[in-house]
């Protein structure tokens, strides 16, 4: 603000005194216009009294006369007219016919009713035609009294006979009907001015009093207002800020331009500072935002360090737990694999111990054969004992074979052999089991250079899981044959099938769907590696609920030098695993 | 199954048009013509009902309200029977294109001079017997043997002259006061003899008015005299007792005339009747507030 502006409010001298000048002024304008108004409000007010009062007579009247004038009973309308001739403020009353001929006036106190038209104003043109309209009252006027009119009215008779039965009150509904003649009231306005006389009397007290009163709190505001100020100007003078004598340029208007100035440069001054310090904190602001942004962002990368170990590490146990449990499962199919050996290596031990026995007998039927003097029916049973320790013998041989280690060597096999010796070895506990056998070999099958015992131990194990898979019976095929170089071992069974799920997993080592304790989980996989080292391969077939067929495929030798028939690399070094 | 649906409805058609239609013509300006026409409607449907099975549908009927600028001859033609329910509606029935169908009024005070050679005119009118006035009035204020009334020569003359000998049989005097217009009857009320013992307000046009009637009660106030009229709307004001007519009753005694000319008894045997049906009612606090001592009266029916 413009410091010359503020200070043409100031007075230059007496500052207190004017002040008090002002506000006294402001004080008895206000008085005079509150005093005005309600004076004026009150006039009114006590105006408007006095014409509800002048209705209510009239209107009282008119009621009171309806009798008298329906009867035309001037005893009866005189009565009536004297309990509103009491009134101090009722000039007169007059009644009229409805001609508007005088019936009745009265004046001033009861008692002094007479006839007196000559004195009774006739009510204007305008008066009588509002009275004539029903329920209307007309007023009119004057310096000093106000004169009320109103037409006294009677309820026609009902038009018919029969209404007059079915009467419902009130009686007396005297703002409709027929005119039964006109009263006029006047009243004095004496009341009135003497009201308004009253009104001003009061009002004017009230608003000295009110000035004086003003006047007092005033003078004690002021004094109380000046006294910090004339304060601070010491202190002013005293600390420098002004040290103008008071007479030369004034009390208060020096002092107080010099102290706007200054204020103003402290505003200024307060200002700058303000400006600043909201830079700083809005750079403030700013760097800490972007800190914040940074601390969030390291926060969200370290739960995402922290999700990706906690990951991990549950991945991590996952593969623990489910490589200690691979490990307890191939400690225990090594542990059965180690008992399946300790028999194996009883029944050839068993095997041999049979076969001397076996040669002795045998020599006794031939001895018996041989001698002669048998009937012939002796004969064939001898022929037909000496077949069976035949078989016997067969079985023996086959089962030192199995379980006598590989040797390892190879040589020229015919896989019709090798199949039918196999499959000799487990007719009985096929057909057993009810599983009907059938065999299909190939007649002219190329040999093959093999190691015997190993490719035995193969066709065990596929006849075996075959076997297995028929728990109710079914049908086992095994076929052979030669196409293009290669010599085929099929072996079919009728069984539930391999799920497509597991045939990825069955040449795995120690996989097996077999309950626990009935499987090694190896066969399978030993076989592949023979076949393997053979350089030939094995496939399977499988359909859920038809059946399972594993090939073997070994290769043809091509016809080579002799010296070569021993040197087949890799086949006869003895490493061959063996289940 | 539908040859019997067949011959119901067939028996509903005959009955149907055999049914006798009767045309009810009420001045809804009259309150209790309502009350007069259920009444009368349910006593003729009873009446026809009690007669036996011969129609289903035994009487039809037709509402007309007749107002004050109804035409005179605005209820069409056709029905057995009018009932007519005030004057203005007897004036609406008397006008029609069938003079011959039979009429029956109600709440007709004083029937219209063209019905009094009319056979085929007749109904209940509203004038209670002078003789059962007395009665009732006796039964009321048994204390009271003299009594005022206002009539009008040219209307009640008749009536008035009926009830002075009533009067006289009951031991009753009868002051009767004739007035010519109703401003004269203030004035007459002070006339009265002083030992009249009770005001009697019959339904005379001239004499009721809303400021005679009001001179009437301010009378009974002055002098203590109980005021008797004819109207219950009256006691609220300040009348002692009131013999009023009960109008259900009216529209049932109506009833029972229209079935007996349905029912084919000649015109000229069913002259106009008196309303039978008369209700005593009484204001014990105006009495008290009078010093009067009322009778007895019948229960339920004081006020």
């Amino acid at each position: 603000m413009d410091a010359k502006r503020r200070c043409a409010f100031v007075p230059s001298r007496h500052f207190a005194l004017q002040t008090y000048l002002y506000l006294s002024a402001t004080i008895l304008i206000a008085t005079v216009l509150l005093s005005g108004t309600l004076i004026h409000f009150q006039q009114r007010m006590l105006r408007r009294q006095m014409q509800d009062k002048g209705r209510t007579v009239v209107s009282f009247l008119a009621e009171s006369l309806r009798i008298g004038l329906f009867s035309e009973n001037a005893e009866e309308i005189r009565s009536a007219l004297l309990p509103a001739l009491k009134d101090d403020d009722v000039e007169w009353v007059a009644v009229f016919d409805p001609s508007w001929r005088l019936l009745q006036y009265g004046r001033d106190r009861p008692g002094s009713i007479r006839n007196a038209k000559n004195h009774v104003p006739a009510p204007p043109d305008e008066a009588r035609a509002i009275v004539e309209q029903p329920g209307r009252i007309a007023h009119y006027e004057e310096a000093g009294s106000i004169t009320f009119w109103k037409a006294v009215r009677a309820e026609p008779s009902t038009p018919t006979v029969e209404g007059l039965y079915f009467f419902a009150g009130p009686l007396g509904r005297s703002d409709s009907g027929t005119v039964l003649g006109y009263v006029g009231v006047e009243v004095s306005k004496q009341a009135l001015q003497a009201g308004f006389r009253a009104i001003v009397l009061r009002s004017v007290g009230a608003g000295v009093a009110f000035l004086l009163l003003g006047c007092c709190v005033t003078f004690f505001v002021v004094q109380g207002a000046s006294r910090p100020l004339r304060r601070l100007l010491n202190e002013m003078r005293r600390r420098g800020i002004w040290a103008e004598p008071p007479a030369s340029r004034g009390v208060l208007a020096d002092p107080f331009y010099d102290l706007v100035r200054a204020l103003d440069r402290a505003f200024v001054t307060i200002d700058e500072l303000r400006v600043g310090l909201e830079e700083r904190v809005q750079e403030r602001t700013v760097e800490l935002t972007e800190a914040n942004q940074r601390l969030q962002d390291e926060v969200r990368e370290r739960a995402r360090v922290q999700e990706e170990l906690k990951r991990a590490r549950d991945e991590l146990e996952e593969r623990v737990r489910e490589r200690t449990e691979e490990l307890e499962t191939a400690y225990k199919q090594l542990a059965h694999s180690e008992k399946l050996n300790a028999l194996g290596m009883l029944v050839a031990s068993v095997a041999h111990e049979l076969n001397n026995p076996l040669t002795g007998i045998r020599g006794v039927l031939e001895s018996l054969e041989y001698k002669g003097g048998l009937s012939p029916r002796e004969t064939r049973l001898v022929k037909l004992a000496i077949q069976e320790c035949d078989r016997i013998d067969r079985l023996i041989q086959n089962l030192r074979d199995l379980y006598r280690p590989t040797t390892g060597r190879t040589e020229d096999l015919d896989l019709n052999e090798l199949v039918e010796s196999v499959v000799l070895l487990c007719t009985k506990d096929l057909l057993v089991r009810g599983i009907e056998v059938e065999t299909n070999l190939s007649e002219g099958l190329p040999k093959v250079r093999a190691v015997a015992d190993q490719l035995k131990q193969v066709v065990l194990n596929l006849i075996t899981n075959a076997r297995d898979a028929m728990p109710s019976g079914g049908t086992l095929r095994v076929r052979t044959e030669a196409e293009g170089g290669w010599v085929r071992i099929h072996v079919e069974d009728t069984g539930g099938g391999i799920e497509e799920k597991d045939l990825e997993h069955i040449f795995q080592p120690f996989f097996s769907t077999k309950a626990a304790g009935e499987g090694t989980g190896l066969g399978l996989s030993i076989s592949r590696g023979i076949v393997k080292r053979h350089g030939g391969d094995i496939e399977v077939v499988s359909r859920v609920g038809e059946g399972t067929r594993f090939t073997v495929s070994l290769p043809v030798p091509a016809p080579a030098q002799d010296g070569e028939r021993d040197g087949t690399a890799g086949m006869g070094r003895g490493g061959v695993d063996s289940s | 199954m539908r040859g019997l649906l067949i011959g119901v409805l067939l028996i509903g058609i005959a009955a149907g048009a055999a049914a006798e239609e009767v045309l009810i013509l009420h001045d809804p300006a009259l309150p209790p013509a309502r009350q007069v026409v259920d009444a009368f409607k349910d006593a003729l449907e009873t009446a026809f009902s009690r007669r036996g099975p011969r129609r289903l549908v035994p009487v039809t009927f037709r509402e007309v309200a007749c107002g004050r600028d109804t035409p005179v001859g605005a209820r069409g033609s056709g029905p057995d029977l009018i009932l007519a329910v005030g004057t203005r509606a007897l004036e609406v029935a008397g006008g029609g294109p069938d003079p011959e169908i039979p009429v029956v009024y109600a709440l007709v005070h004083r029937p219209p001079a063209w019905t009094r050679d009319q056979a085929h005119v007749t109904g209940v009118g509203m004038e209670v017997p002078a003789e059962k006035w007395i009665r009732m009035i006796r039964q009321a204020l048994p204390e009271v043997d003299r009594l005022g009334v206002f009539f009008d020569p040219a209307n009640t003359a008749r009536f008035v002259e009926d009830a002075k000998r009533a009067a006289n049989r009951q031991g009753m005097e009868l002051t009767a006061v004739e007035v010519r217009f109703p401003k004269e009857v203030p004035a007459r009320l002070e006339e009265l003899p002083p030992d009249i013992q009770g005001l009697w307000m019959i339904p005379d046009p001239t004499v009721i008015t809303r400021e005679t009637v009001e001179s009437f009660l301010l009378y009974s106030l002055r002098h203590r005299v109980p005021v008797v009229t004819f109207s219950e709307g009256y006691l609220s004001l300040g009348a002692t007792v009131a013999v009023t007519l009960d109008f259900p009753s009216i529209g049932r005694q109506a009833a029972s005339l229209a079935w007996r000319i349905l029912n084919g008894e000649p015109r000229e045997a069913l002259p106009p009747e008196a309303p039978n049906g008369v209700i005593l009612r009484v204001n014990p606090r105006v009495a008290r507030k009078l010093g009067v001592r009322l009778g007895t009266s019948p229960p339920g029916q004081g006020r």
